[in-house]
């Protein structure tokens, strides 16, 4: 993928970790949700079962 | 081979423990479950196929993110995952949990997220939700750590925008791009 800076990438702002700078925008801590809800989630029955294929294959 | 005799018990359980983290990377890039996890089982099958290149004592999550994001970025350009989005899925999917202040429905999160070109969805979902820093972020997606901040920076001001302005897509109102997509995608994926 591309490997060149994008222009004008220094706003003079102090960015966070959380893409956030001043202050958290108001879709920060909803995404943060959005993944913890998708990981918390228990795994669909293919996945597992391809997990329990590759121990298999480890054999 | 011995390499790989030697690490599959150790590789196999932190390769499982990063599973539902694959699956919310891939699902924040794609918007539609059933591909993001058919994006997770080819990285895994690329992962383990990939093992002994693996080096012990590193970040396996990093490692297969990245796998997952270059498979993603590859695929879209062949069409075969589509960055869009199912609305029916996502608003039974994203709810805001019980008893939390949430004035960002997630469903319309997860909208306007879609709305972004992909480096920029990335970007954010890597820093601001899977919590890398931005140089973990930038070894993951193979660019410059101010790249990475560009994108970020670009992301959230857009973002920003969209939702203070009230510009949210609306289910079956996506952006013109969005909406061809959609077409696409449904002349690719088979109905069940």
């Amino acid at each position: 993928m591309g490997a060149k800076p994008e222009a004008g990438h220094e706003t003079g702002n102090t960015e966070r970790k959380d893409g956030g700078m001043d202050e958290a925008p108001p879709w920060a801590a909803p995404l943060r949700d959005m993944y913890q809800q998708v990981v918390e989630e228990p795994l669909p029955d293919f996945l597992s079962d391809l997990l329990s294929r590759l121990d298999r294959d480890a054999e | 081979m011995s390499k790989v005799e030697a690490q599959p018990p150790d590789f196999k359980r932190e390769l499982t423990q990063v599973v539902p983290h694959l699956r919310a990377f891939a699902r924040g890039l794609c918007g539609r479950p059933d591909l993001a996890d058919d994006l997770v089982q080819d990285t895994l099958l690329r992962a383990w196929a990939a093992r002994d290149r693996f080096v012990p004592g590193t970040s396996i999550r990093a490692w297969t993110f990245t796998i997952l994001r270059n498979a993603w970025f590859t695929e879209m350009r062949r069409n075969r995952f589509r960055a869009d989005y199912d609305e029916t899925v996502a608003d039974r999917i994203l709810t805001s949990p019980a008893g939390q202040e949430a004035p960002l429905h997630l469903a319309d999160l997860s909208r306007a997220l879609m709305e972004l070109p992909a480096e920029r969805r990335e970007a954010l979902l890597l820093v601001g939700a899977g919590g890398f820093s931005y140089e973990e972020a930038a070894a993951i997606c193979g660019c410059a750590v101010g790249t990475i901040k560009s994108r970020v920076g670009r992301g959230r001001a857009q973002l920003t925008a969209m939702i203070e302005e009230g510009r949210i897509p609306t289910r079956g109102n996506a952006s013109e791009s969005s909406q061809a997509l959609m077409a696409e995608l449904d002349r690719i994926t088979p109905k069940d």
